[in-house]
């Protein structure tokens, strides 16, 4: 279950990622408030790191109108290829898993 | 700011370090760096509300999760994931080494070919009966563009299973290159002496050795060892 949730968020965080540019405590914040999915949300940092090391994500220093300086991740093309193979693979899993999940009941 | 000193996130930020050993070092570093600035960034929104105290702080790092917790969940992913992103940079290297151990080896096989009649030439110039310089010529020609040959084919066949992370390969390849120093330390005396290329040959003979030491070097580092380990299992 840990392995299928953390691969589900890894995800998330790249659909979050499709519209705009997110600094880490939003990405957590996001996804701690998105019923739970993720209960600690320091989990999210290891996260980023791979996904920065896999070259889905990609990140930069930048000023902020208020605040420090923070490190903004963004989508690569390779994040974005990923996510749209992810997208499609999906919808046929949780279908077949609900069929199979009610069937019978 | 929100940058004064707080106790409480020294120590925790101090246990999560100490909770992360485990992980590479790139990794950890980009771990830390994350908490540090989500605590930054979550403080920061205290101030703003002007509720800075440390029930406050306790209830951001909460949140955040226990150390051991963040660390045991980037461990596991780090090892589900060794297996399935492929080997790390070390066994890359290592690779690579071996790619280039087979361009060099290919290098003086080419020399070798190129030089054959250079090569009679000299051995024609040494105190030997007429009628044996062409068999000598020929054996000597014979002997090093094997050897060269063969080691292009190893170097390859070694850099395939390596990077499949065949644990078999390492022990492999540290059988060869200790069977490799042996003929480097008995074999090129003879060999360059006779070759018209006495200088290229030996560099070509000492940059192939190396090629192997460095592979043979990044196949034992940790990583290497924690990515043959994985596929292993």
């Amino acid at each position: 279950m840990t392995q299928m949730r953390r691969g589900a968020i890894e995800y998330c965080v790249l659909a979050l990622l499709r519209r705009r540019e997110w600094y880490g405590f939003e990405l957590a914040h996001a996804l701690a408030e998105a019923d739970g999915l993720v209960t600690s949300e320091g989990t999210i940092y290891p996260l980023l790191s791979r996904l920065r090391r896999d070259g889905l994500v990609d990140s930069a220093w930048r000023e902020s109108l208020q605040g420090p300086p923070r490190r903004y991740y963004s989508l690569t093309s390779e994040g974005t290829a990923a996510l749209k193979a992810f997208a499609g693979q999906w919808a046929t899993f949780r279908d077949t898993v609900d069929r199979l999940l009610t069937e019978g009941t | 700011m929100s940058t004064t000193e707080s106790p409480l996130v020294d120590n925790y930020l101090r246990r999560l370090r100490a909770a992360l050993a485990g992980l590479p070092a790139g990794r950890r570093r980009d771990i830390i760096e994350g908490v540090t600035q989500h605590i930054a960034d979550a403080r920061l929104q205290l101030e703003q509300d002007s509720q800075e105290g440390d029930d406050a702080i306790r209830a951001i790092l909460g949140q955040l999760g226990d150390p051991d917790v963040i660390a045991a969940d980037a461990l596991d992913a780090e090892r589900g994931s060794a297996a399935a992103a492929g080997p790390p940079r070390s066994v890359r290297a290592a690779v690579w080494l071996m790619c280039a151990g087979a361009a060099v080896s290919l290098a003086a096989a080419i020399a070798d070919i190129a030089t054959r009649s250079e090569l009679r030439a000299v051995i024609a110039r040494t105190p030997m009966a007429r009628n044996l310089i062409g068999t000598a010529a020929t054996a000597t020609f014979t002997q090093a563009a094997a050897v060269n040959l063969a080691g292009v084919v190893l170097f390859l066949l070694m850099a395939r299973w390596t990077g499949k992370g065949s644990i078999t390969a390492r022990t492999l390849a540290c059988v060869l290159f200790g069977l490799r120093t042996v003929a480097v330390l008995i074999g090129p005396g003879e060999l360059s002496a006779l070759s018209p290329w006495p200088a290229a040959v030996r560099v070509l003979t000492v940059l192939g050795w190396l090629a192997g030491l460095g592979a043979i070097v990044f196949l034992w580092q940790k990583t290497s060892t924690a990515f043959i380990k994985a596929r292993f299992r």
